[in-house]
C-alpha cells in the first residue's frame, strides 16, 4: 500500500499540472470577451465571474483525459527511466500492487464524469448562453457600435452616433423588414433612446420620419414625419433559444426529443449518437490511463518531451476514432451503442494487453 | 552563438516542438468538438473540413505559443537543475545570463517568427478558413451564393442602401432605396424600381429622387426619372463581404482599412489595439522565457513550486495582456494598452533575474 501510494503520488501533481494547462489553453479563446465584459462594457463582475464559471465545466471533459494521459506518460516515463519500476519488479513486487491506485483513479474519474457530461456540463452549456443574453438584455446598448448595423429579430438597426453613457442614439435608422415584396419599412430618426427590461426592447425615437414603400411603383410612398415614435420588440425567451443544440440539453431533455422525433417517424441518429459521446467521453480517462501506463513503462529514454510528443499521437489517433463513430452515429451508418465507443473499445483492448503483459511480468 | 548556447538551444528545441505539437492537438480536438454537429447537419464533406479547420489553426497557434515556450523552458531549466549542470557552469565561472542565453535566444527568435508568421502566414490562412466557412459550411455546400435578399448596408460617403434582391454576379438590384446622409443630416434619397452597377457608377432606373429639409425630415421635393446614374462608387461585392477580421489582414492591409475607416469616420480604436498587438503579442514568447527561467530556478529548493511559480505567474501574464488590450479601447493609449503586458512583465522578469544573479 505505501508503494502504492508513493506512486500515485507522484502522479497527482502531473496530472493536476496538465488539467489547469489544458484548461487554460482552452479558455484563452474566451479570456479577451470576458475581460472586455468587465472592464469596457462595465458588467457587474459577479456575473462576469458566473459567466467564466459556466465555461468551466464544458471543457473539463476534454481537459480531464489529456491531463490524465499526459500524467502517466511523465510519472512512469521517468520512474521507468529511473529504473525504479525495475527496483519493484526485482523486489518481487508485482507491478500492478504498485501501480493499481492510478488505474483505481481514472476508473473513478470515469465514474464521476458519467452524471458531470449529463447534467452538469449541459446545464452549464444553457447557463452560459443565458447569462450572456441576461448581460446583453440588461444593456442594449453593450453590442451597438456607431455604423455598424445591429440586428434584433426583424429590425436592423443603425445610429452615426452612439453614446452609451446615456443609452443615447444619433441619426438613427430603423429597417423592418416583413418578408412581402417590398423593401423594408424605414424609419430616421435625429435622436433616440434603448431601453429593455429583458422581455421587451424598446426604442424611444424622436424627430423623425417613417417610410413604406410599395413593392413595384416608387411613386407610391407613404411618408410620415414624428416628434416621437415608439417601437417595442417582445423578446421571447423560447425564440431567442430556438437553435439549441444537444449538447445543452439534459439526459431527461434528450429521451424526450427522441421519443417525439421517434412518433413523427423522423430520424434519431443523432440525439443518440449524443447520448452516447456522453457515456463514452465519461470514460475516456479510464481508456487512456489503460493504454498510457504501460507505454509509459516501455519509454526507458527521451524525457518528458518524448512523453509529450506520444501523448499527442496516442490522443490525436483517440478522437479521431472518437469523431468517425460519432459521424458514423449522427448518420445512422452504424448504431450509436457501437460507433461511438468503437475509440474506447479499441483503447480497452490494446491498453487491456499491453497491461496484462506488463502486469504479468 | 558559441558551443554552450548551442547545446541549450538543441535542448530547449524538442519539449519546444513537443509542447507545441500537443498543444496544436488539444485545439484542434477541441474545434471539432464544438462544431462537428453543424459539419454533419449541414451535409459538410471531410475535405471542406479539414481545409477549413487546417487553415483556421495558425491563428490559434499563435495564441498558445508562449504557453508552449514556457513549457519548453521549465522542461529545459528544470533537467539543467536536476542534472546539475547549471551549478557545474556557475562554478566553471559562467554568468547565469550567459549559461541560459540559448533559451533566451530561443525566445526571442520565436518571437520574431510569431511576427514574421502575423504577416504572411496567418492572414491568407485565416481569409481561407473564413472563405471557406462562408461558403462552403454556412452555404450547405451548394456552391457560392449569389442572390441575396434584404440587404442593408452603409456604403461610402454616408450612404444607406437597401434592397430587395441582391444579384451579386450581374451587379443588379431590385426594389432599391438609396439614402444619402451628408453634413450630419438626410440630404436626399434615391428610390428605384432597380439599379445596376455601370463603370460610371449606379445607374437606377423607374424611381425617384427625394431631397428633404434642413432637418432631413419633411420631403421637400420629388422629381421621378425613368433613368439616371449617380457616381456611386460601391461594388456589389462590397455589400457581401463582411468586413475582415484583423487577423486576415497584414499589418498594411490593416493599415489602410483603418485609414478608410477613419476617413468614413468610423470608430477605429478596436483595430488600432489589434494592430499594435500584432508585434506585442509574438514578443510574449520571449518575455515567459525571461519570466520563466528565474522561477523554475526559484521554489526555495522545491522545483515544483518553481514551476508551479512560473506556470501561474505566466497565465496570469497572459490574462493581463487581455486587460491591457480591453483598457484601451477607452481607458489608456492603443500602444500602451498593447504594450503594457510586456512592459509590467518585462519588469518583474527582470527583477527575477538580478535576484536570481545576486544568489547565484
Amino acid at each position: 500500500m505505501i508503494l502504492s501510494v508513493y506512486f500515485f503520488r507522484q502522479f497527482i501533481p502531473s496530472f493536476f499540472f496538465g488539467s489547469v494547462l489544458f484548461m487554460f489553453v482552452l479558455m484563452l479563446d474566451k479570456l479577451f470577451d470576458i475581460v472586455d465584459l468587465l472592464f469596457n462594457k462595465g458588467v457587474n463582475p459577479l456575473i462576469v465571474g458566473k459567466l467564466f464559471l459556466m465555461f468551466i465545466p464544458t471543457i473539463l471533459p476534454l481537459t480531464f483525459p489529456m491531463a490524465l494521459l499526459l500524467a502517466c506518460l511523465v510519472t512512469f516515463g521517468r520512474l521507468s527511466e529511473e529504473n525504479e519500476l525495475n527496483a519493484v519488479r526485482a523486489a518481487g513486487i508485482s507491478l500492478f500492487k504498485a501501480l493499481w491506485l492510478p488505474l483505481f483513479f481514472a476508473l473513478f474519474l470515469s465514474f464521476i464524469m458519467i452524471p458531470f457530461n449529463s447534467y452538469l456540463a449541459p446545464r452549464s452549456n444553457q447557463g452560459f448562453r443565458l447569462i450572456y443574453e441576461k448581460i446583453i438584455s440588461a444593456d442594449p446598448l453593450i453590442n451597438i457600435e456607431a455604423k455598424r448595423f445591429f440586428n434584433i429579430k426583424n429590425i436592423k438597426l443603425y445610429a452615426e452616433r452612439v453614446d452609451k453613457t446615456i443609452n443615447k442614439l444619433e441619426d438613427v435608422f430603423v429597417y423592418q423588414t416583413s418578408g412581402a415584396g417590398a423593401p423594408a419599412e424605414r424609419i430616421y430618426a435625429r435622436s433616440g433612446k434603448i431601453e429593455t427590461d429583458g422581455k421587451t426592447f424598446r426604442l424611444e425615437l424622436n424627430n423623425g420620419q417613417w417610410q413604406r414603400y410599395d413593392a413595384d411603383m416608387p411613386a407610391r410612398l407613404m411618408h410620415i414625419t414624428f416628434k416621437k415614435y415608439d417601437l417595442s420588440i417582445p423578446l421571447n425567451a423560447e425564440e431567442t433559444s430556438k437553435n439549441t443544440r444537444f449538447r445543452s440539453l439534459l439526459n431527461k431533455e434528450l429521451r424526450k426529443l427522441k421519443k417525439d422525433l421517434k412518433s413523427k417517424g423522423l430520424p434519431t441518429g443523432p440525439i443518440e449518437a449524443e447520448q452516447q459521446l456522453r457515456l463514452a467521453i465519461a470514460f475516456a480517462p479510464f481508456c487512456l490511463v489503460l493504454i498510457g501506463v504501460p507505454i509509459a513503462t516501455v519509454l526507458k529514454r527521451g524525457g518528458k518531451s518524448f512523453s509529450f510528443g506520444i501523448s499527442v499521437v496516442i490522443i490525436f489517433t483517440y478522437y479521431l476514432l472518437l469523431i468517425l463513430g460519432l459521424t458514423m452515429a449522427e448518420k445512422e451508418r452504424l448504431p450509436a451503442i457501437l460507433s461511438v465507443w468503437i475509440a474506447n473499445i479499441t483503447c480497452l483492448i490494446i491498453g487491456g494487453f499491453l497491461s496484462f503483459r506488463l502486469f504479468k511480468k | 552563438m558559441n558551443i554552450l548556447n548551442r547545446y541549450i538551444l538543441s535542448k530547449f528545441i524538442r519539449p519546444f516542438i513537443a509542447s507545441f505539437s500537443a498543444l496544436c492537438v488539444l485545439i484542434f480536438v477541441s474545434q471539432i468538438f464544438d462544431r462537428l454537429d453543424r459539419f454533419i447537419a449541414d451535409h459538410v464533406s471531410l475535405k471542406h473540413v479539414l481545409g477549413y479547420l487546417l487553415t483556421s489553426l495558425p491563428f490559434q497557434a499563435l495564441q498558445i505559443l508562449p504557453v508552449a515556450c514556457l513549457l519548453a523552458t521549465l522542461f529545459v531549466v528544470g533537467n539543467l537543475s536536476r542534472t546539475k549542470e547549471y551549478i557545474a557552469g556557475l562554478a566553471g565561472g559562467i554568468a547565469p545570463e550567459k549559461f541560459l542565453s540559448g533559451i533566451l535566444f530561443a525566445g526571442f527568435f520565436i518571437s520574431i517568427l510569431g511576427v514574421i508568421a502575423n504577416e504572411t502566414i496567418i492572414p491568407p490562412a485565416t481569409r481561407h478558413a473564413t472563405m471557406v466557412y462562408q461558403n462552403e459550411i454556412r452555404r450547405l455546400g451548394e456552391g457560392k451564393q449569389t442572390i441575396f435578399k434584404d440587404l442593408f448596408v452603409a456604403g461610402n460617403d454616408g450612404r444607406i442602401w437597401s434592397t430587395k434582391i441582391l444579384n451579386q454576379e450581374t451587379g443588379e438590384m431590385i426594389r432599391v432605396v438609396v439614402d444619402c446622409y451628408e453634413n450630419k443630416k438626410l440630404d436626399f434619397q434615391v428610390d428605384a424600381q432597380s439599379a445596376k452597377k455601370t463603370d460610371a457608377g449606379w445607374k437606377f432606373e423607374k424611381g425617384a429622387v427625394r431631397k428633404f429639409d434642413a432637418e432631413g425630415l419633411k420631403i421637400i421635393s420629388n422629381e421621378n426619372f425613368i433613368e439616371k446614374s449617380f457616381p456611386f462608387n460601391e461594388k456589389p461585392i462590397n455589400f457581401v463581404i463582411q468586413e475582415p477580421q484583423p487577423e486576415q489582414m497584414n499589418s498594411h492591409e490593416l493599415k489602410s482599412h483603418i485609414k478608410r475607416l477613419s476617413a468614413l469616420g468610423v470608430p477605429v480604436r478596436k483595430l488600432e489595439v489589434e494592430l499594435l498587438m500584432k508585434t506585442a503579442f509574438p514578443f510574449a514568447c520571449f518575455i515567459v522565457t525571461f519570466l520563466g527561467i528565474p522561477l523554475a530556478m526559484s521554489g526555495k529548493g522545491n522545483r515544483a513550486i518553481g514551476i508551479a511559480a512560473g506556470l501561474a505567474l505566466t497565465l496570469f501574464y497572459l490574462g493581463f495582456i487581455q486587460f491591457g488590450k480591453a483598457l484601451a479601447q477607452r481607458v489608456i493609449p492603443p500602444w500602451a494598452g498593447a504594450w503594457l503586458g510586456n512592459i509590467v512583465f518585462f519588469s518583474v522578469a527582470l527583477y527575477l533575474w538580478l535576484r536570481m544573479r545576486k544568489t547565484a
